[in-house]
């Protein structure tokens, strides 16, 4: 009886809702139980979607960005009055179907209001380093991350997070908490770093249109962290300058910056790092060098960058990290080099398969043994891997 | 932060012009409304821009010289308007543009305060709310997603609450079908 089961139905769920359990229910009807139980289980399993809520950098900033457009709008109210005929109803924001001009205008916009003192403190509402749930953001910003579709929404989401990074550092440093300052600004820096690699990959986007958005967004880093400058302790100038100091010149995105420092100044394996290029990389594809990650800036304790010295990472790699890299070079069909620096600089298995993955897309046509012209395979079990060389990329 | 009975206050406000009390109803309302809209459209990207054409609208709605009566039902008024902004968006979609039947690409950047295999589950279900039938879709959406009372969900489907049960069974039973198709591909 269909009309009984719904109200049936009704019922428990009401009762449910008030805090009764599932079985309470299904035990005073006995006889419906068969259909009500997977129907009530349902219900249950739907809850985890409540959790669904917008991205954390449009809700911290939606309300700021909606009083200004409601400002905009009143003005717009006005142009209609005047002209009826060219209504035009008002945009929140733009569409961010990948363009790059609207992608430009979009980060452009997002850093020029962060860059103000109140965009900053509105942005920095978000835990900071050091704050308990800190790290939980960072592991959904990498969700993010895999979720996003292609490069270009990669670099859109690390320019966010490296703007959020910013605002931390602002917050932190203004509260005289100097450690998870230096902190924010270390993730700052491995966000520029990562945003170099991404914009270098062959992701299909308009090369010298994101060279230009990054030019822009580095600028407007510039800009705080130089207001940044003043206001912490001494001790922590020295990072905000070399991150300063990266933002201002960010080598490692074609046709960025004339003269910009090539991967073979800060690789230990400098001339075959050359021989990459020579190869057809594009410059500093895959590593990022002391311009797009200063030193001390993107790694704890003010250490050198990890891609600093592949050499000494190869050698310390374990035998299982050695055989997962060959797996992904395989599985990517790019040369294990490629692989074994961006690991070294990545410093996990995940952060290398994401930045494959958002280069390339699905693997397609993956050659079943490592890629012919590449006179260094795999790892045949030896820690460290093969000699550094580079082959270039397929 | 503000709770229910302030609201009515805070549009008050806001139909004097103050932006900030309406801001402040914006928070309040943002998340739900945005999930509203989300499993309506399955795109973040539409979903926060009609998320902020709720708003505007609401905002422009209670500027309106026009309006004179109080709002009764403030969440139910929301709720129209959000609900009217979906229909406008499902009718001026180009009929040849294809519908992203990728699961994986469902709830991009939706933000899920939960584990990984919470997503993974959750993925499957939008994949389920999505391929419900339209009206089964708005009864799952605001009975269990967005967990209003019978009683509200009849007030904003303009529907009896008899009728918001049997909807209620109904889709439910159209949801278990369909995931268990989507569960077992």
């Amino acid at each position: 009886m269909s009309e009984a089961i719904t109200e049936i139905l009704a019922k428990c769920l009401e009762r449910m809702e008030a805090g009764a359990t599932l079985e309470s229910c299904l035990a005073d009807f006995p006889n419906q139980r068969a259909e009500l139980e997977p129907l009530l289980r349902m219900t249950q399993q739907m809850q985890r979607l409540t959790k669904v809520g917008p991205r954390p950098t449009f809700a911290r900033n939606a309300r700021l960005l909606l009083e200004n457009q409601l400002a905009a709008s009143e003005k717009a109210v006005t142009s209609k009055r005047l002209n009826r005929h060219t209504r035009q109803e008002p945009k929140f924001l733009p569409q961010r179907r990948f363009s790059m001009s609207l992608l430009k205008f979009i980060v452009s916009t997002f850093l020029a209001l962060t860059a103000t003192t109140g965009g900053v403190a509105y942005a920095a509402n978000a835990s900071s380093p050091g704050d308990l749930l800190h790290g939980l953001d960072l592991a959904m910003e990498n969700i993010q991350l895999n979720l996003a579709p292609d490069v270009a929404s990669k670099v859109q989401l690390r320019l966010e997070f490296a703007s959020e990074r910013l605002a931390e550092a602002h917050t932190t440093f203004s509260e005289n908490d100097v450690a998870d300052g230096l902190e924010a600004v270390n993730e700052y820096g491995e966000q520029i770093s990562a945003i170099a690699q991404l914009v270098g990959g062959p992701g299909g986007a308009d090369q010298e249109a994101l060279a230009s958005l990054l030019e822009t967004a580095h600028g407007v880093h510039t800009e705080v962290l130089t207001a940044l400058l003043d206001k912490v302790p001494e001790q922590a100038r020295d990072s905000i300058q070399k991150a300063i100091d990266a933002s201002s010149s960010p080598a490692g995105i074609p046709g960025s910056t004339p003269g910009a420092t090539s991967v073979s100044d800060d690789v230990g394996e400098s001339n075959d790092a050359g021989a990459s290029n020579a190869a057809g990389t594009p410059e500093a594809v895959g590593t990022p060098n002391g311009a797009g990650r200063p030193e001390g800036v993107g790694t704890p304790n003010g250490a050198n960058a990890p891609g600093a010295d592949i050499s000494a990472c190869a050698t310390s790699l374990s035998q299982e990290n050695a055989q997962a890299l060959a797996d992904l070079a395989k599985q990517h069909g790019v040369d294990y080099q490629y692989v074994l620096e961006n690991f070294c600089t990545l410093r996990t298995l995940e952060r290398v398969e994401e930045m494959l993955s958002g280069l390339q897309g699905p693997p397609t046509n993956v050659p079943a043994g490592p890629p012919t012209d590449i006179p260094n395979g795999p790892p045949s079990n030896t820690p460290g891997g093969p000699p550094i060389t580079h082959p270039g990329r397929p | 932060m503000n709770s229910q009975s302030n609201l009515p206050k805070l549009l008050a406000l806001a139909a004097e012009g103050d932006r900030n009390s309406f801001g402040e109803f914006y928070e309040f309302y943002l998340n739900e409304i945005y999930r509203y809209i989300l499993f309506h459209v399955s795109d973040h990207n539409e979903a926060e821009d009609l998320t902020a054409k709720v708003f505007l609208e609401a905002w422009e709605s209670l500027n309106s010289a026009r309006r004179k009566q109080r709002i009764e039902n403030i969440r139910a008024w929301v709720y129209r308007i959000a609900r009217n902004k979906v229909t406008d968006y499902h009718r001026t979609r180009k009929p040849q543009e294809p519908i992203d039947n990728n699961p994986d690409k469902k709830l991009q950047g939706a933000w899920l305060e939960s584990e990984l295999d919470d997503l993974f589950i959750s993925r499957k279900l939008a994949e389920g709310v999505r391929q419900l039938q339209a009206n089964f879709q708005e009864i799952i959406i605001l009975r269990f997603i967005n967990q209003m009372s019978h009683a509200e969900v009849a007030e904003i489907m303009n529907i009896t609450e008899s009728h918001v049960r049997v909807l209620q069974y109904r889709a439910l039973q159209q949801m278990r079908e369909i995931m268990s198709e989507v569960t077992n591909e």
